[in-house]
């Protein structure tokens, strides 16, 4: 895989988790996305999952509304 | 722990315009929604005849598999390996040939004691195999289990199963 579509990939799968998540969401609110920072594993890294929403803002498919850190 | 909040507005019809273009790139393949399994390794028949803790276990296990899960499902059979071979023990009543100062043997030892108890060898020799598996699950940092190997795996330690907690009886 061209590290083009390696990166779409990371977009594709956050979109199917905001396509999931807007299912669970009332009509008309923001959906609520939480990347866990503390997660290390196969898959999509919590940095680039960052940045792939980022870039699906650039792609004018969403508006980040508000962000922001919660630690525990 | 730290985790980052993104309220997020969809802006359609650009949304679902690139979900379009990316399914027909990449499918609805995603580990994270991957369909369940149909399948389950430990039948209710076999989870009937085994000790309390050793079938919840199991039935944690029938979950994650069919759930596509091959970490959570490997530490599992790692975990049913040495608590079935002492409830084994305990059954027969001889716990004690499993412990040296008030602690179990490891899983080694404790499948060293377990062969001569064993209907059919043959399973200890397979168990042995498939240890090397099931450790590097929890201890190799370079080792990514696949479902295939769960599955392999937990079809020996069926068979294990049982071999010790299921009495074989014949109508006749």
């Amino acid at each position: 895989m061209n590290l083009e579509n390696k990166v779409k990939k990371e977009q594709w799968e956050v979109l199917q988790k905001l396509k999931e998540e807007s299912y669970r969401t009332v009509s008309g609110d923001p959906i609520q996305h939480w990347v866990n920072f503390d997660f290390f594993g196969p898959g999509l890294s919590p940095a680039n999952e960052a940045k792939a929403l980022e870039k699906l803002e650039e792609l004018g498919a969403i508006r980040i509304v508000t962000q922001g850190w919660e630690y525990e | 722990m730290s985790n980052r909040l993104f309220r997020i507005e969809i802006l359609q019809p650009r949304f679902d315009q690139l979900y379009g273009e990316y399914l027909s790139l990449f499918g609805e393949a995603n580990t994270d929604l991957q369909t369940p399994n149909e399948r389950t390794i430990f039948p209710d028949s076999l989870i009937k005849s085994l000790p309390k803790d050793v079938g919840e276990v199991c039935k944690e296990f029938n979950f994650s598999f069919s759930n596509n899960k091959p970490f959570s499902s490997m530490l599992l059979l790692r975990r049913l390996l040495p608590l079935s071979i002492v409830r084994k023990f305990q059954k027969i009543g001889k716990e004690d040939e499993i412990k040296q100062d008030d602690d179990y043997f490891d899983t080694k030892q404790l499948l060293g004691k377990v062969q001569i108890h064993l209907k059919d060898k043959r399973i200890y020799k397979e168990i042995i195999d498939y240890k090397l598996l099931l450790d590097s699950s929890q201890h190799s940092y370079t080792f990514n289990p696949v479902i295939t190997d769960v599955e392999g795996a937990a079809i020996k330690l069926r068979v294990l199963l049982e071999d010790f907690f299921v009495d074989l009886v014949l109508n006749t």
